[in-house]
């Protein structure tokens, strides 16, 4: 029995398509995360999961049981949004005591389970503070556990680090971590941001224009991406034309316009930058390296993103790691260096460019 | 550039209260002024049309001691609680619906709200003696019916009073409360129905606490207007009910007192000033204002 099951979901806005024929899965205990890019459905997914609005076809199921006609205060969800909505007028024990006082817990047995659960999530000393009176994390560690005391089938979270610093948010993420783990607790985030998911999340599903792209671990679908959006949303990616022939895959030329012609089968794949070796110019040349111009140099601090133009007319992106002895200049010579390995095909290419990959797994 | 806020060069920043002075000097001949006067009189003492004392408690006296002046006065009260209740208990469902509609229907409730504060207290209570009156359109129905050969009596008593008045005065609750609900985040209150609350717990446990403040500055701005009533007692209420600014308007206008008159008037103010000290209590549990 799966904690949440959607099938087939599809949500209409009038004309507009919101989420369109949406199926997965999150098993108990495990942590999925739905990443995509803004406006694609990712909050309406969630809010159809909540029970706040109504899938237009499909079902949902909560803990085994179709839950489409059941109203959002029977769902045993918890929420956490991206402003975190607390109660303003209550004081942070009586935030967190809200789901079980609903639920007519005894009062021992309330004051004992808000005590445990401000002790995890470390608020134990702001008990009696009011939301205002809290910091962003501290607010953001209040709602996650209002959400948790009910021990909810599944905790939603929707965008929930985007309104915080970056220092703090990364603090954050390692604490929900650590919570969502020892209380094993399904989970479903809503995120647009990459490194996020990649972090947190047992499986992301990575959603565009209303559709799941893929779903998977997030190593396979950083290395394994089956469509060019999935390449291009996870990390940074190179895709370039390419000819194969036996176990040799050749850069061919750049994805858009015309390929020079080759021998061999041609088709679309990605390069991850940091499977691209920089060598001197006049490095001995192979058939898995080519000459190129830099043509632009990022500086990150611990590493430079180095673009490079082949002479075959691709733009390669590389990373130079800092601290080794030579900086890569704008404009000077370089070799890289591509194994056949490191290529991952993703499509066909067509006459109108790499615009209509082919996006069915291989 | 100071405390790092922003001065625009163009503008004359040493001499910002000429631009006060219009206003201040039309709040002093218009408030001030009036106020030094009435409570200068309102200790005066005269006989026959002449000052005997220009420093006597006479009159404050005579508002404790004349039964008339203070039951008045809580019937004054009474009535401006009641008006405010029913403001409060049919303007919030107003504001509430106003809140979750579209900016079309929104805009036709806004409409109907306001539009008796549009329209001149006597034509409004004009159409009000047609309808509520003992030949007016509900009693000619109602007989029509064949309910009862005994008119109802809709007027001329408290409730054709609170009928007129809370007509005018919903506004003066729906919007404050309107405001306060739009300022509450949607978000919070999905929050409170995901913890397992039902919608009359949601709206019990956070919408209305929340709204507040829109309550308490409505149900006050309603409350302290009606302390002043006079037009629409007159005109609904007929000879049967008595509010305390009728007794003002008689002492100026039939027996010439106007020492009595101030004296009544002021402490007409010192009790709308006691009203608004109970509401800052009340708004200060809820963390309106400080
Ligand atoms: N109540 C609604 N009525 C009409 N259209 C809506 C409604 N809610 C959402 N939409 C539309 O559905 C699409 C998906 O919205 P959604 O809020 O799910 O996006 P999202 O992925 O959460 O984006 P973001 O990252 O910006 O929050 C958007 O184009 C939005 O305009
Ligand atoms: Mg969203």
């Amino acid at each position: 029995m799966s904690a949440v099951n959607i099938e087939n979901v599809t949500k209409r806005f009038g004309q507009m398509v919101a989420v369109a024929d949406v199926s997965f899965e999150v098993k108990p205990g495990e942590f999925v995360t739905l990443l995509g890019p803004s406006g694609c459905g990712k909050t309406t997914l969630l809010r159809i999961i909540a029970g706040f609005l109504r899938p237009s076809e499909g079902t949902v199921r909560i803990g085994g049981a179709v839950v489409n006609d059941m109203p959002a205060h029977l769902r045993n969800v918890g929420l956490v949004f991206q402003s975190y909505a607390l109660f303003p007028h209550l004081v942070v024990r009586d935030n967190v005591a809200f789901g079980l006082r609903m639920r007519g817990v005894r009062r021992r047995e309330i004051d004992r389970r808000v005590g445990e659960m401000l002790d995890l999530v470390q608020l134990g000393d702001r008990a009696l503070y009011l939301p205002s009176q809290l910091s962003g994390g501290q607010q953001q560690r209040v709602a996650l556990a209002r959400a948790l005391v009910t021990q909810p089938t599944v905790l939603l979270l929707d965008e929930p680090f985007s309104a915080l610093d970056r220092k703090i948010g990364e603090l954050l993420r390692a604490e929900l971590k650590r919570v969502q783990r020892r209380l094993s607790i399904s989970t479903i985030l809503v995120t647009h941001a990459q490194d996020e998911a990649l972090m947190l999340s047992d499986r992301v599903a990575v959603m565009n224009l209303g559709r799941i792209e893929q779903v998977g671990t997030p190593e396979r679908l950083y290395e394994r991406p089956r469509s060019r959006f999935v390449a291009e949303f996870l990390g940074r990616s190179n895709l370039v034309r390419i000819v194969q022939s036996g176990r040799d895959v050749r850069i061919a030329g750049p994805v858009e316009g015309e390929g020079v012609p080759m021998p061999g089968t041609s088709g679309i794949a990605i390069v991850r930058p940091e499977n691209v070796r920089l060598y001197p110019p006049d490095s001995e040349l192979r058939a898995d390296r080519y000459g190129g111009t830099i043509e632009d140099v990022q500086y990150l601090g611990h590493a430079r993103i180095v673009r490079v133009r082949l002479d075959a007319g691709v733009a390669i992106e590389a990373i130079a790691l800092s601290g080794s002895d030579w900086k890569p200049d704008a404009a000077s010579r370089v070799t890289i260096e591509i194994p056949s390995g490191s290529f991952h095909v993703i499509g066909e290419p067509t006459l109108s460019g790499a615009s209509e990959l082919d996006p069915s797994p291989r | 550039m100071k405390d790092g806020t922003l001065e625009s060069p163009e503008i004359d920043s040493k001499r910002p209260w000429l631009l006060l002075v219009p206003s201040a000097s039309l709040y002093v001949f218009t408030f001030a002024v009036p106020l030094i006067v009435l409570v200068a009189a309102s200790f005066e003492k005269t006989t026959g049309g002449v000052t005997v004392s220009s420093f006597s408690t006479d009159n404050y006296q005579s508002f404790f001691a004349d039964g008339v002046a203070l039951r008045a006065v809580l019937h004054t009260l009474y009535l401006s609680f009641a008006i405010a209740t029913c403001c409060l208990l049919f303007g919030y469902p107003v504001a509430m619906t106003m809140r979750r509609s579209g900016g079309r229907m929104r805009l036709l409730l806004l409409f109907f709200v306001v539009s008796p504060l549009l329209t001149s207290v006597i034509v409004r209570n004009v159409a009000w003696i047609l309808v509520l009156g003992r030949e007016g359109l509900i009693n000619v129905a109602w007989r029509g019916l064949g309910l009862t050969t005994e008119p109802l009596r809709l007027m001329y008593n408290d409730l054709g009073v609170v009928i007129g008045v809370v007509h005018v005065y919903l506004a003066f609750v729906v919007l404050p409360v309107f405001a306060s609900l739009m300022a509450i985040d949607p978000a919070v209150e999905e929050s409170a129905a995901s913890l397992g609350a039902t919608r009359v717990r949601v709206f019990w446990h956070v919408t209305l606490p929340l709204s507040m403040p829109g309550v308490i500055a409505g149900f006050t701005l309603v409350f302290v207007l009606c302390v002043g009533l006079y037009l629409t007692p007159v005109v609904m209420g007929g000879n049967f009910v008595v509010t305390i600014s009728m007794i003002i308007g008689d002492l100026v206008r039939t027996q010439f007192d106007m020492g009595r008159a101030s004296a009544f008037a002021v402490m007409v103010l010192l009790i709308v000033a006691g009203l608004l000290w109970l509401s800052r209590q009340f708004g200060q549990r809820y963390g309106v204002g400080t």
